[in-house]
């Protein structure tokens, strides 16, 4: 999509956790600190604008840790785009949540 | 966890289905970290994909109704530029129809919807009357007492103002001549209380309203100010000469104002101090109002605030009775009226407004029409690009938008022409008509609802039935591109603009034919005859200056070279002329014979010549010689209707004895003989059917006379070798009228001279109009028709039967047009019988005059266009085929 709406700031949130790797909806709830009825609408609305793909979890590794699988998020190449001009915007969002640690 | 689950698979009803599973799974796995606490956050969600579907379902966006108008505009903007006839005719069309009901609007609009210039708070001034009912009805005359009762009585009214309004000889000095102007005599506080405000100098104080005559003072208009004094700065510092005496000037009104009557024309104002200028007393002297009995006046005042008009009312309602028994022959009904100033009926104003506005809206009708006719057969021929435009899917609104854009677009240019020939005619209306043209905001809204509301008329119908033609026909799109459509709403539109103009034509035809059977005055040869009004009691001559002043001036103007005849009447000739017959109280008798007096009978004071000046044949007897008129009148000259009432035969010799003079005043009685009798001709009704009796010398003082001169020659060089005569002999004295016999003819009728003027211009206007329209509606459908007159002159037919064909099939609506507009002007003759004046109400002739000249000039129109078909190369039209 070449023209976006200008994001709001839950969608400005939304992305940056993806960016910093936060991958799950639970995730990025607890990063973010906003309720699951903003979270979730929210990444629905990023995907139909294309600024974020979802995929699924290896069907073996969630077998084997004997869970349902779950579904992942990430940002397209817009939605990087999109997020590096909202952060010349706003200068702080960089610093919104630090990186997840890789475990 | 159960619980959970079953919640979750709820919800994921709202869930499109084709999203539902993975929804779901997605929630499953979410609230095993989570928990419960998660639920609240997964109905939002189910909602979100559930509306993000439903978008993706219903693109692409609806467009607006108005999407894309600036495309309709340039594309019409663009046709008009390629087809420029086509919008001269419509544009020009439209804009006589406008220009026309805006000028009547502008009319109606200075005469209705104005505010009084000048005047504070208009809605709080009322006016008080004395009358015979409580609202409406016959009003009587006040006395200075009167008015003093009610100025005391009504506490609810601020301040009671009062004025009379007289006619002035003011003579402004300089090069200007003297002239009788309007004036009003007020109390001081008159511009007060209607809340104007000087220009220069200021208004009257109490004390010049004080004492009579002791400090004179007079305010003049800003009209009078401008062009009589030249707009002098120092204007403060001079007099202004009003019936003989020199007024220092104190202020100046502002522009516009002349009181509760706009445009009274209203120059002068004096205090009631100085009312012995134009009062007097029943011997003809000099009196002040407060001595004077009851005169014409206009009693207003400001509500007070805190009060209201009902107060008011009570309050007047308790004075009747005191004001009733201050009467002389005491009145039984008296009321005092307390009204607003400006009474507003809408409904009465609308309806009347509507009927000043009749005809010019037929002339709009016509124009619509034409562009109706025009757009249509337009259309028609552009019904291929319809076609186009539907198969690749416009929508039917569309093409009818586009229409109407354009008919918008040309009515917008109409309105923007029309106001400017409105502009242009507006001095000559205003020259032609009575009445002021007031073009202000009120116009200019006019103008753009008149556009709105035309183009919806002629563009919505054409626009309808083009495209209900092209939807429904589009299958078999070659036929309807050149077969006959729309004919028959063609024809119809004619024949109803044949019609309408016919109906315009033959009414004012008949109204025209109407007025010179009511001109026939018998005045034979009216151009060289001249009437001139004097009245030397302006200057308060007595009754010996009146009569040296008036054989001079007689025997003066019979030197002039031009005059073959002059005479001096009392005012009532003219008067009779002007259609207002007036006979001074006094009575005839025949004491020979029948005995009392005869009633009815016409008493006039001429001097010898008189009946040479008014053409009148004598049948018996003499005219009178000059000098008769030297003492008491002993001769007189009768008509045979006195004749017939008083003596039966055998009038010369007889006595008469003629009694004159007012009620309480001066009165003569004296005994005449018969010297003459003279026969008016056939029709004059004053002199044929009133009993007359003409007398060779004044019998009281009689300052104001008509001077009659029939002369050879250029009538505005009688006028001015008069006035000369006038000047010299007193150079304060102003000429009140003086006017030809055509002249006087038209003042007597002004009302029906300008209705059947304006009718029959704008009939003219509607016939050059519907000329135009048959003429652009024949073009194009020999335009259309091109490839058949082709063929059928391939086939052997000659120019002139083409010719004939043409013109013959245009010409049948407008034959069935005259049928019903004929109908319709005798409807609309009995309809207005009342301004007919009795006179047969309907006039064949009018009509099948009306008619003819509709069709001559209708035949004319559609054989121009005929003639290029009949000339129409068949080898041409089917090579291009």
């Amino acid at each position: 999509m070449a023209s976006t709406p200008a994001l709001s700031y839950t969608a400005l949130f939304v992305l940056q956790a993806l960016n910093q790797g936060y991958k799950f909806g639970f995730d990025i709830m607890e990063v973010t600190g906003l309720p699951s009825g903003t979270i979730y609408p929210a990444l629905r609305r990023l995907e139909a604008l294309e600024l974020v793909t979802s995929d699924w979890e290896k069907d073996l590794k969630a077998r084997k840790e004997g869970r349902p699988r779950r579904r992942y998020y990430e940002l397209t190449q817009t939605g990087k785009e999109q997020l590096r001009e909202a952060e010349a915007r706003f200068m702080a969002v960089g610093r919104l949540f630090p990186k997840r640690s890789t475990t | 966890m159960a619980l959970t689950r079953l919640v979750l698979w709820l919800m994921s009803r709202i869930v499109p289905a084709a999203a539902r599973q993975r929804w779901l799974e997605e929630w499953t796995a979410e609230s095993r970290y989570g928990g419960r606490r998660m639920l609240p956050g997964a109905l939002p969600d189910a909602w979100a994909l559930r509306a993000l579907a439903r978008n993706e379902a219903a693109s692409p966006p609806r467009p607006s109704l108005f999407h894309a108008l600036d495309q309709d505009v340039r594309y019409a903007l663009r046709t008009f530029g390629a087809g420029r006839s086509f919008a001269i005719g419509v544009i020009g069309s439209l804009a006589i129809g406008i220009g026309v009901t805006t000028l009547a609007f502008s009319l109606v609009n200075a005469s209705m919807f104005r505010p009084l210039p000048e005047i504070r708070a208009e809605e709080e001034l009322v006016q008080v009357q004395l009358g015979d009912r409580p609202t409406q009805g016959a009003w009587f005359q006040t006395a200075w007492a009167d008015f003093e009762v009610l100025r005391d009585g009504i506490t609810a009214v601020d301040d009671l103002s009062i004025a009379h309004e007289a006619n002035f000889a003011v003579a402004p000095g300089g090069e200007h001549e003297p002239r009788t102007s309007a004036g009003l005599i007020v109390s001081s506080n008159y511009f007060d209380v209607l809340g104007a405000r000087s220009t220069l100098g200021r208004f009257f104080r109490p004390e010049e309203d004080a004492a009579p005559w002791g400090q004179p003072a007079v305010v003049i208009s800003h009209n009078y100010w401008q062009r009589y004094l030249a707009g002098d700065s120092n204007v403060l510092q001079r007099t202004l000469n009003v019936n003989g005496a020199d007024l220092p000037i104190i202020g100046v009104a502002p522009e516009g104002f002349s009181g509760i009557y706009a445009r009274s024309g209203i120059q002068i104002w004096v205090t009631f101090a100085l009312s012995d200028l134009v009062f007097r007393d029943a011997a003809g002297r000099p009196i002040a109002a407060r001595d004077a009995p009851p005169f014409r006046t206009t009693i207003v005042g400001r509500l007070k605030p805190s009060a209201t008009i009902q107060q008011g009312q009570a309050q007047a309602a308790g004075l009747a009775p005191a004001l009733a028994g201050m009467r002389e022959r005491g009145i039984k009904r008296l009321f005092v009226r307390v009204q607003p100033l400006r009474i507003v009926e809408p409904t009465t104003d609308a309806v009347r407004a509507l009927a000043l506005m009749a005809v010019p809206l037929i002339v709009l009708a016509i124009a619509c029409v034409n562009a109706a006719n025009l757009l249509l057969a337009r259309a028609t021929r552009r019904s291929g690009d319809w076609l186009v435009r539907l198969a690749l899917g416009a929508s039917r609104w569309r093409l009818i938008r586009q229409l109407l854009v354009e008919s918008l677009l040309l009515a917008l240019g109409g309105a923007a022409l029309g106001l400017v020939l409105c502009f242009w005619a507006r001095s000559f209306v205003e020259n032609q008509v009575v009445g002021e043209i007031l073009i202000d905001g009120n116009v200019l809204l006019f103008v753009l609802a008149a556009a709105i509301a035309t183009a919806l008329i002629f563009g919505l119908g054409p626009a309808l039935s083009v495209t209900r033609a092209a939807v429904s026909r589009a299958p078999e799109a070659g036929r309807f591109m050149r077969g006959p459509f729309g004919s028959r709403t063609r024809s119809a539109l004619v024949m109803l603009q044949a019609a309408l103009c016919i109906g315009l034509l033959a009414t004012g035809a008949q109204f025209t034919k109407t007025l010179q059977t009511l001109w026939d005055d018998g005045l034979p040869e009216p151009e060289q005859f001249l009437a001139v009004s004097i009245d030397v009691d302006q200057l308060r001559y007595d009754r010996k200056q009146s009569d040296a002043f008036y054989d001079g001036l007689l025997a003066r103007v019979q030197e002039l070279p031009q005059v073959e005849a002059a005479a001096l009447t009392n005012g009532t000739v003219a008067n009779m002329l002007t259609g207002l017959v007036t006979s001074r109280g006094g009575s005839v008798s025949a004491p020979g014979s029948a005995g009392g007096p005869i009633d009815g009978t016409l008493m006039t004071y001429t001097t010898a010549g008189f009946f040479e000046t008014m053409g009148l044949p004598l049948v018996a007897g003499r005219t009178f010689v000059s000098g008769e008129h030297r003492d008491l009148p002993r001769s007189v000259i009768v008509n045979q209707a006195f004749v017939a009432r008083a003596f039966g035969q055998d009038p010369l010799g007889r006595v008469v004895r003629l009694t004159t003079g007012r009620e309480g005043g001066e009165r003569t009685s004296v005994d005449t003989m018969v010297v003459g009798v003279f026969a008016p001709p056939e029709g004059q009704p004053i002199f044929s059917q009133l009993p007359n009796v003409f007398y060779p010398g004044p019998l009281i003082h009689e300052p104001a006379r008509d001077l009659l001169v029939r002369f050879n020659g250029d009538a505005g060089a009688v006028s001015a070798a008069i006035r000369t005569i006038v000047a010299t002999m007193d150079a304060r004295l102003p000429i009140g009228l003086i006017a030809t016999g055509e002249d006087l003819r038209r003042r007597r009728n002004v009302l029906d001279y300008t209705l059947a003027q304006t009718v029959t211009v704008l009939g003219v206007i509607a016939l050059m109009l519907a000329a135009a329209g048959l003429y652009g509606v024949v073009s194009y459908m020999v335009t259309l028709r091109q490839k058949e007159i082709g063929i059928r002159i391939a086939l052997g037919a000659e120019g002139a039967s083409v010719l004939k064909m043409i013109v013959r099939q245009s010409i049948v609506p407008v034959l069935v047009g005259c049928v019903l507009g004929s109908a319709g002007a005798v409807v609309v003759a009995f309809l207005v019988r009342s301004r007919l004046h009795g006179v047969s109400q309907m006039d064949p002739a009018s009509i099948a005059g009306a008619a003819l000249l509709l069709l001559v000039t209708m035949v004319v129109a559609s054989l121009v266009p005929a003639r290029r078909a009949a000339r129409v190369d068949p080898i041409q039209v089917l090579r291009t085929e």
